[in-house]
């Protein structure tokens, strides 16, 4: 029995045991599988991870560089560039959002941020775009097939937006330059002459610039002969036509010294004339002559004589004196008289004028009281001619050449080429010259009778053939536009292009010749100037060169476009802008500055955007580790919902109706770019879609008001509040807060949010984003005037009328905290007080400064009940109909919904934050602005 | 009914007996079975994954590096990107300068940078970036991977054929090139390798082109 037992006992126990291994054995076999699934699912979890931060860190870039071409584009059409805010991006696909900074820099440039937030990765890149880089004045100097700089030419560049050229000269130069900034570019080769080719103008030979500006030995056809005419010979010699009026030699004389015609005859001209043609008649003798004028060298300075003082200075007879060894022309003292406006001193006019008529440099003379610093010429009659100390160089661009590729830039050496001369990797392209279509037909009006002065202003037209004559003057004074088929300028004819009002724009499709002896004048400050543009389209002849025939004197500032025509910049012409021709010359001695102005112009022609510069922004490593989420959902835990894609640019198109400055209403529909603000006299109305929502909004006047009536009676209201008479002797500032009130009827009447009815509204995305886009960099927006106005209209009315009970109520000191304000709003009525006041009353509540008027402790006649989130405004029972009306009309706008007939209540996500955050931010805890950006942007407009 | 005295001790002397040979037998082979299924498959397993990890490996690393050398790259002056060969010509090394920004209608550029194969034994080299290279004093490198074959993907090392058909000859594991059709642009070709447990070359090679945007 024992035994039995005993065995039982064993059995039981070694079974037992077995069952227990087995647990044991497979519970750790299912630990360790288990041990090895977890791991290799977070292997793969892992891998997953990894590849999908790879594939949304890319996809964030891809999506960065959409925003950024987005942006660009809206910058180039006058936009900001601003997309969606950080606050509330714009959505891309389903898990992505998107949103593009812009910051105005100088010089116009435009700085682009692009963020894009995809999955759990982030990326920023930034750029610099030039908006509206012009076509045709991008390239400064352009010639398709080639460009050819003669010999003595100096091209610099200098940027009108900064300041004139004057202002930006290197003093450090020994002639007046900027020493920077041209672009020369071809298609072809750039070839810089080693010699002179013309000779400066001499009356002996009666050529004084004609030639080719090209270089020495090269193929190149002579360009169209520029500055001779026998006539200058005529008056240095003295055989001037006795029946010449006086002030055709001052035209003369105007032309061959290159400057505008200020000019009337004066007396002295007058006696220089008659005393010329007594000599001449043998009257009396020259000495005689002389001796009356009190000069040593008769002929040879009528221009002094004449007492016409054409910028370049005058010269005193000894001076005059230096020359009268040499026979010297009018034209080629005049020359050198321009020489020593430029800087030069008389004994380097003096050397170069004896280099340029004997080839042998003169020996120094003797120290001259500017000589040290200055050094000595040697071979140049032009005023930038080489000194010594540049190895004789006689060419200076002060700036790049770039030639097409696989082409060159030809020079023997001698020249000076500040920057590079390596050849593009490709092609420019010649945008066509397209004729206006919409220019008035005026065929006959184009002859301008000998002596008269034809003025086109304010007009876009288009006359066949124009011919000035001699003794005419063609102005065109912008704005305007000028189209021809021909235009002729003969010689003293003269074409005055005054961009001082406006962009001036002549289109000519056959023949532009400007004859030698003509003048042509720029006379708007540069730094003022709208812009002038001269195209040349058409289709040339079969010989290059014989549409476009410039040989005018005088000044020009503008562009010069004629793509399909060879193209001459004359030594007879101060050319101030940008050219490019099929083939551009730049004749000797020719001065020429790129003004960059004109790069980013897009007058006449499309304009395009270009990327300076292109960054990748670095990211703050706890940026990165903050996005555990993908932005969308990120964003809604915040209650946010990015902004569709189409609706994220914040300045895009909206319905206006207003009043214009006549009174005359006007409803406008289309991009707020566009709209003419300066039009505008009284805003009655704005529509267009939330940029957040999607909804349509609406601003508007309240119903069945008339905006002058409103006014009037504001006036009525503001005159009895403040003096307590309805007619009282006006302020100074009370007269400013009634202009105020003007003003804010003009821009925001009443603030309403209304479903648009129109179906067009609902295509419109909205510049209520604007107001949206908490920190909005002003600057950014203040380059484009109108992309301003219509983004600042969000916030303005409320700054507005802010600024109106600020001004109405001086004395009246500010209540900041809740306490405060609640005391404040508990105080009494005051029944002089109507709806409209009120409106400017709660505006200074929900800037957190009610105003104590009565200076005990009360401000206004309503209650205001902040509790904790809770705000409750009561208006009292005796306000009348139409100001309670008012006062709905302001509660519905902050989303305070009415709760009983005098009793309006803030709803979550209403006015309540915006409260809260004001006085989060007086009492300088966190404010809760940031999560509210549209009424933390509305607190930035109005200043609280 | 009650069972016989001999009856009732033969029944506890079999069970006493316990499993017969034969289940004995069966029981072990069938345990010997599933232990052998469980280790094969385990060492599958566990190749695969470490298959999987050597190439995950591989890839992470192919990823990470091409991606710096594009982003690199693609802030890049165009005009500024130096000591690359046209194709179908490559070089090993690139020196370029990226745009900060523009001053008075100048570009301005970056210090000179540059991103180079080294090789490192035999078979591997290291691709690194250099900030100022050759400046002693101001150079700053970063190695972005240590893993880049002295010969690329498929290539054999000198025999001058393009055994890859990628058109570059003997090309190693970093090839610079810059193809004809655009200036602009900068193909690059990258293979990392790595040796597995068997001591088996594991090669992972993309090429990417990239465009500087400057």
């Amino acid at each position: 029995m024992n035994k039995a037992m005993a065995t039982k006992t064993r059995g039981d126990s070694a079974s037992s045991g077995r069952r227990g291994s087995a647990l044991a054995v497979s519970l750790l076999v299912i630990a360790i599988i288990s041990g090895i699934g977890v791991g290799l699912i977070q292997l793969q979890a892992s891998l997953e991870r990894r590849q999908a931060g790879a594939a949304d860190r890319r996809q964030a870039l891809y999506i960065a560089e959409a925003g950024l071409a987005e942006a660009t584009l809206a910058v180039s059409q006058g936009r900001s560039g601003r997309v969606g805010t950080e606050e509330v991006p714009a959505r891309f696909g389903g898990d992505s959002v998107y949103w593009v900074e812009s910051e105005d820099l100088a010089g116009g440039r435009i700085l682009l941020t692009a963020h894009a937030a995809a999955g759990t990765s982030r990326f920023s890149i930034q750029a610099m775009v030039l908006p509206n880089v012009s076509p045709v004045g991008e390239y400064g100097f352009f010639g398709d097939e080639r460009v050819e700089v003669g010999f003595g030419a100096v091209l610099d560049g200098y940027d009108s937006n900064e300041g004139s050229y004057a202002s930006q000269l290197d003093p450090s130069l020994p002639f007046p330059s900027t020493g920077q900034g041209v672009e020369i570019y071809s298609n072809g080769d750039i070839i810089i002459a080693s010699s002179p080719t013309v000779p400066p103008p001499s009356g002996s030979e009666g050529a004084s610039g004609g030639g080719t500006a090209g270089a020495s030995g090269a193929a190149a056809p002579p360009p169209p002969s520029t500055v001779s005419t026998p006539l200058w010979d005529k008056i240095a010699t003295g055989n001037v036509d006795p029946n010449w009026d006086p002030s055709s030699y001052m035209i003369v004389a105007e032309n061959l010294l290159g400057r505008p015609a200020t000019v009337t005859p004066s007396s002295s001209t007058t006696e220089y004339l008659e005393l010329l043609q007594a000599v001449d008649s043998g009257a009396i003798s020259e000495q005689q002559a002389e001796a009356t004028l009190g000069l040593t060298n008769f002929r040879a300075v009528p221009n002094i004589v004449a007492g016409v003082d054409l910028a370049y200075g005058t010269v005193s007879s000894t001076e005059i004196a230096k020359f009268e060894t040499v026979p010297i022309s009018i034209a080629e003292y005049i020359y050198l008289l321009q020489h020593k406006a430029n800087g030069l001193s008389l004994e380097q006019i003096e050397g170069a004028y004896t280099q340029m008529t004997t080839g042998v440099a003169p020996e120094p003379s003797g120290p001259e009281p500017s000589a040290p610093s200055e050094p000595p010429l040697v071979a140049a009659s032009a005023p930038l001619a080489a000194s010594e100390s540049t190895a004789g160089a006689g060419t200076f661009i002060f700036g790049a050449t770039v030639p097409g590729p696989d082409s060159y830039v030809a020079t023997n050496g001698d020249a000076f080429i500040e920057e590079s001369a390596a050849p593009s990797k490709e092609d420019l392209q010649m945008p066509r010259v397209v004729v206006p279509g919409n220019l008035r037909i005026d065929a006959g009006a184009g002859n301008i009778p000998a002596g008269e002065v034809l003025t086109l202003t304010a007009e876009d037209v288009w006359m066949d053939a124009v011919t000035v004559p001699a003794g005419s003057t063609l102005v065109l004074m912008g704005p305007m536009t000028l189209g021809v088929a021909t235009l002729d300028v003969a010689l003293m004819g003269s074409v005055v292009f005054d961009d001082s009002l406006g962009p001036v724009r002549l289109y000519v499709t056959d023949r532009l010749d400007m004859q030698p002896g003509s003048l042509i004048s720029s006379p708007a400050a540069h730094e003022d100037a709208f812009g002038t543009h001269v195209f040349v389209g058409g289709r040339a002849g079969s010989t290059p060169g014989d549409r476009v025939n410039i040989a005018a004197s005088g000044e020009f500032h503008g562009v010069l476009y004629a793509p399909e025509d060879d193209l001459l910049i004359p030594n007879t012409l101060r050319f101030f802008g940008a050219a490019a021709g099929k083939r551009l010359f730049v004749q000797d001695y020719a001065l020429a500055s790129y003004d960059r102005a004109f790069a980013t112009e897009g007058a006449g022609v499309p304009s395009l955007p270009k990327i300076l510069s292109w960054q990748i922004v670095p990211i703050e490593e706890g940026e990165l580790r903050s996005l555990r989420f993908d932005p969308v959902a990120t964003l809604r835990m915040r209650g946010i919902e990015p902004i569709a894609s189409a609706n994220a640019a914040v300045e895009t198109d909206f319905e206006a109706t207003y009043l214009d400055t006549a009174g005359n209403l006007h409803t406008y529909t289309g991009p707020a770019a566009s709209f003419n603000w300066s039009d505008v006299g009284r805003l009655t109305s704005l529509r267009w879609l939330s940029a957040t929502t999607g909804q349509p909004l609406r601003w508007s006047l309240p119903a069945g008001y008339d905006p002058q009536q409103l006014v009037a009676g504001f006036r009525a209201d503001e005159r009895m509040r403040i003096y307590g008479t309805a007619v009282p002797a006006h302020p100074a500032g009370a007269d400013a807060a009634l202009a105020a009130a003007d003003a804010f009827h003009a821009s925001a009447p009443s603030l309403g949010v209304d479903a648009a009815p129109s179906a067009a509204a609902d295509a419109a995305p909205s510049p209520v984003a604007a107001a949206s886009a908490a920190p909005a960099p002003a600057s950014a927006m203040a380059a484009r005037p109108n992309a301003s106005l219509s983004a600042s209209v969000g916030v303005e009315p409320l700054g507005v009328m802010a600024s109106i009970t600020a001004d109405v109520a001086p004395p009246a000191p500010a209540l900041s905290t809740a306490e405060q304000i609640n005391i404040a709003l508990a105080d009494a009525a005051t029944p002089s007080i109507t709806g409209l006041a009120l409106i400017g009353v709660a505006v200074d509540v929900l800037r957190g400064t009610p105003r104590d008027l009565n200076g005990d402790g009360t401000a206004t006649q309503f209650g205001v009940a902040l509790e904790g989130s809770s705000l409750t405004l009561t208006v009292p029972d005796s306000l009348d109909a139409a100001s309670l009306a008012d006062f709905a009309a302001l509660a519905k706008a902050f989303d305070l919904k009415q709760t009983t007939d005098t009793t309006f209540g803030a709803g979550v996500g209403g006015l309540a934050p915006l409260i809260q955050s004001v006085i989060d931010s007086a009492s300088g805890a966190p404010s809760s602005a940031a999560r509210m950006p549209s009424f933390a942007s509305a607190l930035g407009g109005l200043g609280g | 009914m009650l069972h016989p005295p001999d009856q009732t001790a033969r029944c506890a002397q079999r069970a006493r007996a316990g499993f017969t040979l034969i289940e004995v037998l069966i029981a072990i082979s069938i345990l010997a079975l599933i232990s052998i299924n469980i280790v094969l498959v385990s060492k599958t397993g566990t190749a695969a994954a470490r298959t999987g990890a050597l190439l995950s490996t591989l890839n992470g690393e192919l990823d990470l590096t091409m991606e710096r050398m594009e982003l690199a790259l693609m802030a890049a002056h165009s005009d500024e990107v130096q000591s690359v060969n046209a194709f179908p010509l490559y070089s090993n090394r690139v020196d370029f300068a990226i745009d900060i920004g523009v001053d008075n209608g100048s570009v301005v550029l970056g210090d000179p940078e540059r991103i180079q194969w080294a090789q490192l034994n035999e078979r591997d080299g290291a691709v690194s970036w250099l900030r100022n290279p050759d400046d002693v004093e101001a150079e700053r490198a970063v190695t972005w991977s240590r893993a880049v074959p002295t010969v690329f993907d498929g290539e054999t090392a000198g025999n001058g054929e393009d055994d890859n058909a990628n058109g570059l000859l003997d090309e190693g594991g970093l090839a610079f090139t810059l193809p004809a059709e655009n200036q602009d642009m900068l193909e690059i070709h990258l293979t990392v390798e790595r040796t597995d447990k068997d001591g088996k070359r594991v090669p992972r090679s993309r090429r990417v082109r990239v465009t500087c945007r400057n």
